[in-house]
């Protein structure tokens, strides 16, 4: 388990292009109801249509019974921060929402729809999306700079009446916290006492630390550190950041209660964990440090597509439990765990909204799967082959939407738990099926 | 949290100084007019000597457990040609984040408010960068509003 998987990603990239350029695309629209004649759009389009819209018109609720809005889900994107490739515009985002919409598909069942937008003003991305309500049931946001995705996040969620989500921070944060929670069964730790260490203050690691809080953890007990070093209520750049980046502020005042100060180095000392989304290693985290941590430490080295420190180099120096973002290690937290569980469950109880409490419920289900599989340091969250733990995630969010009364339709969560793991079912058989009689083409065959 | 509010003294200075710079260190960001000069933190110290003994300047810290946790400092202007003639003007207010969103900036300048009532000023006013838009949402909120403006360039 070495320094594995450095090579290869030359490879896959080039791959990449020349797939793109036989398929032109990952996506289309296909038809879900029959049409053998002409005749047949005189139902389902004009004249036949217009009593379905005035139906509408009368009950706009009635979109969800008629119409696809029951499982669409817009990915919205300025392209401002795309993978680890920046601000590279919305053109170049296409692809990449592309994979994500063929995630959605093949994991949640959910059909979801690339708009990279082209403008990256906050009121007017707020403005677009809102206008986009009619047309979907619910929102994913994606790939767009920090701090501004807090914004969008907060007041969109705010402000509509659909899911809205943004899984660079809720995604990621919601698959470490799953990890987190089995990683402290093996350690025999609570969450009250387990000190954190949150390493690098992008838009991950903020979730990560606003959702710890929502499920138990001492706000106090974390510590987080960015490029200036350990966040601290008299840190020169606090009035700064009240201005610029006021969700980083205020975990500033109500994190690290013993007002430690220093860096990386000082903050390790004597932590249980940590969990780093900074700067691709390896090297950014040091053996020696992860030895003046607390014994048993739990290290999540999540930067791609190097971890900060390379795991095996982790447990040389006493970290039990190591989890990383890569699928080559064992461990993976990979926010595709979280996002089309999480859709699916949204869609399916028609919620208005995702809070922290039902991400919680969502962590709560992953890694109680994991649990049922039988937990070891090498085996604290699902893996993606498994799954069934996607129609898992999605039971509980629609369930907790239920509880929460955000839900349009009220189910037991068996009930949501068959009809997720229908859905997810049958748009896989039918991906298998086209691609079996070879409507979907597999080049790579030959 | 109970704070209590007094005039600065001069052992307050150290402690004052470090909030003062915090703020000038704010103003910076604001605007390239209000770069810091190299010896900011000398300046800081002799003007806050300054505040606690010329009579025109005030000065009142809040201290919380025997630290100081917020200032306020303001001059007081006679204007020559307008009624009210005596005006109480904030220079500096500051409150270190920790101990904000508990009401304590509105407690500095109401009890500076009603110090310098009594020593005859009618009107407060406070000046701070125009592009501070927390400070623009406070004071509005404080009930006062923009009575001038100040325009500035660098001469070439």
């Amino acid at each position: 388990m070495k320094n594995e998987g450095e090579e290869g990603g030359k490879e896959l990239g080039e791959l990449a292009i020349r797939y793109s350029n036989h398929y032109h695309g990952k996506i289309s629209s296909i038809p879900k109801v029959p049409i053998k004649h002409l005749d047949d759009f005189s139902i389902w389009y004009t004249p036949g249509v217009a009593q379905v819209s005035m139906e509408i018109a009368k009950d706009k609720e009635l979109a969800y019974e008629y119409t696809w809005k029951w499982n669409s889900v817009a990915i919205i994107t300025d392209g401002t921060r795309v993978l680890g490739l920046g601000n590279i515009g919305p053109e170049a985002s296409l692809p990449v929402m592309e994979g994500k919409a063929l995630i959605f598909k093949y994991l949640g069942g959910v059909d979801a729809i690339p708009i990279p937008i082209g403008t990256t003003d906050k009121e007017m991305i707020i403005k677009v999306v809102k206008s986009l309500e009619p047309a979907f049931g619910g929102i994913n946001l994606e790939d767009i700079e920090s701090p501004k995705c807090f914004t969008l996040l907060d007041t969109l969620s705010r402000e509509m009446n659909i899911p809205v989500w943004h899984d660079d921070q809720l995604g990621t944060a919601g698959a470490t916290l799953a990890a987190l929670i089995n990683a402290l069964k093996i350690t025999g730790r609570n969450k009250k006492d387990t000190r954190i260490v949150l390493f690098g203050s992008g838009a991950a690691n903020i979730a990560t630390a606003r959702l710890l809080g929502a499920a138990g953890f001492d706000f106090g007990n974390i510590i987080m550190v960015d490029s200036h070093g350990i966040l601290h209520p008299e840190r020169e750049d606090m009035d700064n950041l009240m201005v610029t980046n006021p969700w980083k502020y205020e975990l500033g005042i109500t994190t690290n209660k013993i007002r430690k100060k220093g860096g990386i180095q000082e903050a390790l000392e004597g932590a249980d964990v940590v969990i780093a989304a900074s700067h691709p290693g390896p090297g950014v985290i040091k053996g020696d440090w992860i030895r003046k941590m607390e014994k048993r430490a739990i290290v999540f080295a999540l930067a791609n597509p190097v971890p900060e420190i390379w795991p095996s180099e982790a447990i040389a120096n006493g970290a039990e439990i190591v989890a990383t973002g890569r699928s080559d290690f064992p461990n993976q937290v990979n926010n595709s765990l979280v996002f089309p569980g999480v859709f699916r469950g949204a869609l399916d109880s028609r919620t208005k909204r995702i809070n922290e409490q039902m991400i919680v419920e969502a962590s709560n289900e992953l890694a109680k799967f994991a649990e049922e599989k039988g937990l070891s340091t090498d085996y604290i969250i699902p893996r993606m082959d498994q799954w069934e733990v996607f129609p898992r995630v999605a039971s509980a969010i629609a369930y907790s939407a239920v509880k929460f009364g955000f839900a349009r339709i009220s189910k037991s969560k068996e009930e949501f738990y068959a009809n997720a793991l229908n859905i997810i079912s049958k748009n896989r058989n039918i991906i298998e099926k086209l691609i079996e009689i070879g409507l979907i083409e597999d080049i790579r065959r030959g | 949290m109970e704070p209590i509010i007094r005039e600065m003294k001069e052992e307050d200075i150290e402690q004052a100084a470090n909030l003062l710079l915090r703020l000038k260190k704010f103003n910076s960001e604001h605007d390239p007019l209000f770069s810091l000069v190299h010896n900011v933190e000398e300046e800081v110290k002799k003007y806050l000597k300054q505040a606690v003994k010329e009579q025109f300047r005030d000065a009142y810290v809040a201290e919380y457990q025997g630290k100081i946790i917020g200032i306020i400092l303001a001059d007081i202007i006679d204007r020559l040609f307008y009624n009210p003639r005596k005006e109480v003007r904030i220079t500096d207010i500051y409150v270190l984040p920790e101990f904000r969103k508990k009401g304590l900036g509105t407690e500095l300048l109401r009890e500076l408010a009603k110090i310098e009532k009594k020593k005859g000023c009618s009107v407060i006013t406070v000046e701070f960068p125009t592009e501070n838009l927390v400070a623009t949402k406070f004071f509005k909120g404080e009930g006062m509003r923009s009575i001038i403006s100040i325009y500035g360039k660098i001469i070439e």
